[in-house]
């Protein structure tokens, strides 16, 4: 398999804050990768230094086999870009900015990206004809989507694409981000949210202040996706700290705290219910719980899981 | 209305404007001030002045330009305040409370603040209060100048309240406009075109002498500026007009604002084509700034042709002697009506670097709103994104400058029945100043390609170099410090020899400047 991005000890500093701090990232052909990280920890550095806008500090760094930074052109004819926070022309509408971009990316317009971007306009339920001052934020960010999911760009570079996508749109964002795998293309997706790139991504990278904490396939990762149960109870519960697949339990009287591994969900769920269930919430662990639990262990074996085949 | 969060967003806007407000305050009350020291010192005997006041009031092209003079030293020495003065404050008017209020809700910062406890109308009541402020300092300066120069006290006072007056009326015209549209740019527009409209009407009423146009001049804002009459019987009434009418449109702008929900405007925004042929970084940046050229044009053509079809008559208005002087010490060498276009262009080339350099940082516009990321995260490279902008000012620049000299060489053939010889004599003297315009435009890239925060210090430079051009003289500036402004180094055409060193070294240095600042760009981080 070929290597289509690969960053090695990257860094890079804006005065005196440390933006990137030694930063790995290796995303293989036709692969979703997912890029985890929260708010600030150096997501959109990252990619910035990837489109050669910002110039690495230091480390090793290629994009499509080339330096980034001096082969920037060249290579972007190669790519698609979507920004997390889409700016538009305010004069200039939708369909200008999509026809636009695929011309400056050096496509040629043929029928069948002309096929595309009309059936993507369709999907995504985005009226071309509007100025872009008219558009909402989601709607900015279709324009940039369609954009770039109708070129032909074997690498796709999404920034946290789906941040202003309504629930109903997120869904039509996943099937083309799937049709794009299936025709053999490269995503890179940034997000802080964990479970958006787990329904897409067959590998992650997580970062955190500008390191890269983890990165493996979602299988090495399994207890990432542990949930966390709220739930308050009729009688006391007996013999969960014993129960395999439990971590993190906390008892106040009757409403317990815990996290469950998701092969032992249901046995957890048994003990629970013979207890009485009054009420229950169960949640995703938050991303931020997720480096709770990283920063807990030592590094070297946070690192770990990542080599291991 | 209730006036929550207004104190707090009155605030923000001083602080916002603390280098900005200032600038224009002093800009505007010391260009009064020093016009009227000059015109003070130019006009040492009584009799001179109402011979020229006679002169000036028998050419209508110069009536309609800047308005009746009355016979006194203060109404020939507040002749162009009370004109392009009041203008200028007009605009700085229109800008600063666009600025507050519909570039806010378009960059969506209102929307930000909005989710705070802010009342509908704070923003509106705290952009007008600032506007206000702006306005009413910017006036008492010119009042304090003009009384400072020796002119009586109440004339003095009263050309600050005509000031006062053009500011005011279009704070409330902008405070309307910017209800009508969801685009700043077309408020500018708007509001921009209002102003040249009340120019208008007061040039034709005043044009029109005793007859019935006269009228016009009281549907013009800027005709009631006028009407306040200072160092010729001053009418105060005239300020509670003004001020009747600034309440007027205020208040229809907090209607309109009630009847609109925020980011809207009043009317809605027409749908617009769902295809482009549009696919070249230059095609881009040509739909950008076409708007901007093409109305610029229109108005440089006409500003020729204004001044073309006056600058024979503008001769006798100066035939002093101190005026020979001072046109002789301004580097002017042949007939009055040569140095008058010159020393008018030499005005009008600084007015267009303005345009020069705000089309050059229109790439400062596309990168701190992260369009130019956008743009620059397809095959274009840096280099042919940032020429495509610099082009189209370079271009644009002496497009306008050109078509500036055309309207002036026509007008002037018209008069004098010799188009030929007009275009050969006047076309080249506006030609000769886009050299100098282009080192401005050039700084402006190279101080861009830098770093971007250093790219407004390209308006800096302007100002530097209309500060040496205007008052270099007057002020007595050392030759190394006027030699600074490369407008210092054009040949005066039409009247003086043209020596083409200067005007090949002027291209070079701009072409070295844009070079330049093009590597470095091509060098830095984008932000």
């Amino acid at each position: 398999m070929t290597t289509v991005i690969h960053a090695a000890g990257l860094r890079k500093e804006f005065g005196r804050t440390r933006a990137l701090d030694g930063l790995d990232l290796e995303v293989q052909q036709g692969e979703v990768h997912g890029f985890l990280g929260p708010n600030g920890s150096g997501k959109s550095t990252t990619i910035r230094v990837l489109l050669g806008l910002l110039r690495a500090d230091g480390g090793d760094v290629s994009l499509l086999g080339g330096d980034p930074w001096s082969q920037a052109a060249t290579l972007h004819r190669r790519l698609a870009y979507v920004p997390g926070d889409v700016a538009l022309w305010p004069n200039l509408t939708g369909g200008e900015v999509i026809d636009l971009l695929g011309r400056l990316r050096g496509q040629a317009d043929d029928r069948h990206a002309g096929g595309r971007r009309a059936e993507l306009l369709e999907r995504f339920d985005l009226d071309p004809t509007k100025k872009g001052r008219a558009y909402s934020k989601g709607n900015r960010q279709k324009v940039a989507l369609v954009a770039a999911l109708a070129s032909d760009a074997e690498l796709l570079i999404l920034d946290e694409p789906t941040s202003g996508l309504d629930p109903l749109m997120e869904e039509v964002f996943r099937e083309c981000i799937r049709e794009v795998r299936d025709e053999g293309r490269t995503v890179l997706l940034s997000s802080h949210i964990l479970s958006e790139v787990e329904h897409l991504c067959e590998r992650l990278t997580i970062i955190r202040a500008g390191r890269t904490v983890q990165t493996g396939s979602l299988t090495d990762m399994r207890h990432l996706s542990r949930t966390a149960v709220d739930v308050e109870l009729d009688r006391s519960p007996v013999a969960l700290e014993s129960a395999p697949g439990v971590h993190d339990l906390r008892t106040e009287g009757r409403r317990v705290h815990l996290s469950v591994d998701p092969d032992e969900l249901g046995s957890v769920m048994n003990l629970l219910t013979q207890c009485g269930i009054r009420r229950i919430t169960s949640a995703p662990p938050s991303l931020e719980e997720l480096f709770m639990d990283l920063y807990r262990r030592p590094a070297d074996t946070a690192r770990e899981v990542g080599a291991r085949p | 209305m209730s006036p929550s969060g207004t104190g707090t967003l009155l605030r923000l806007a001083l602080r916002r404007d603390r280098v900005l407000a200032p600038v224009v305050v002093l800009l505007l009350g010391l260009t009064a001030w020093s016009t009227a020291a000059a015109t003070v010192a130019l006009y040492p005997d009584p009799a001179q002045v109402t011979s020229a006041a006679v002169a000036a009031n028998a050419s209508p092209a110069l009536v309609a330009l800047y308005g009746p003079v009355h016979a006194s030293l203060g109404s020939l020495a507040s002749l162009k305040m009370l004109s392009t003065g009041a203008v200028a404050i007009a605009l700085a008017a229109v800008f600063l409370l666009r600025r507050h209020t519909r570039t806010e809700e378009e960059t969506g910062r209102v929307e930000l603040l909005g989710a705070g406890a802010l009342s509908r109308h704070a923003p509106l009541t705290a952009a007008v209060l600032h506007t206000t402020l702006v306005v009413l300092l910017a006036s008492a300066l010119c009042a304090l100048g003009y009384a400072a120069s020796g002119l009586p006290v109440a004339g003095s006072v009263a050309l600050g309240l005509a000031w006062l007056v053009a500011g005011l009326a279009f704070t409330g015209i902008t405070a309307v406009a910017v209800q009508l549209t969801s685009s700043a740019r077309t408020v500018a527009a708007i509001a921009g075109g209002g102003v040249a409209a009340a120019y208008l009407l007061r040039a034709v009423g005043d044009a029109a002498g005793d007859g019935p146009a006269r009228v016009l001049v009281w549907l013009s804002p800027l005709g009631w500026a006028q009407q306040v009459r200072p160092y010729a019987g001053e009418r105060w009434w005239v300020g509670l007009l003004a001020l009747a009418f600034t309440a007027a449109t205020t208040a229809l702008a907090y209607v309109l604002r009630s009847r609109r929900d925020l980011g809207s405007g009043l009317f809605a925004d027409r749908a617009g084509p769902a295809h482009t042929t549009m696919g070249s970084p230059l095609a881009l940046a040509w739909r950008l700034q076409r708007s901007a050229i093409v109305g610029w044009s229109l108005a440089l053509v006409l500003m020729g042709a204004v001044l073309g079809g006056f600058a024979s008559s503008a001769a006798t208005l100066l035939d002093s002697p101190q005026a020979r002087d001072m046109i002789r010490s301004l580097g002017g060498t042949g007939s009055l009506t040569d140095a008058f276009i010159s020393a008018e262009f030499g005005i009008m080339a600084a007015v267009v670097a303005g345009f020069g350099v705000a089309a050059a940082l229109r790439m400062l516009g596309e990168e701190t709103s992260t369009r130019a990321e956008l743009t620059l995260s397809t095959a274009t490279s840096r280099w042919s994104w940032l020429m495509s902008h610099v082009g189209l000012a370079l271009v644009g620049s002496a497009g306008i400058l050109a078509l500036l000299g055309a309207g002036a060489a026509a007008a002037d053939g018209a008069t004098r029945g010799d188009l030929g010889d007009s275009f050969a004599r006047v076309l080249p003297a506006a030609l000769v100043q886009v050299p100098p315009v282009w080192v401005v435009i050039g700084v402006a890239v190279l101080l861009y390609g830098t770093a971007s925060r250093l790219a407004v210090g390209a308006w800096v430079v302007l100002a530097g170099c209309l500060v040496i051009g205007q008052l270099g003289e007057l002020l007595a500036l050392p030759t190394a410090v006027q030699g600074l402004s490369p407008f210092r180094h054009v040949p005066m055409l039409p009247g003086a020899a043209f020596d083409p060193t200067p005007v090949v070294a002027l291209v070079a240095v701009a072409g070295i400047l844009v070079v330049v600042g093009g590597s470095l760009f091509r060098r830095r981080d984008l932000h």
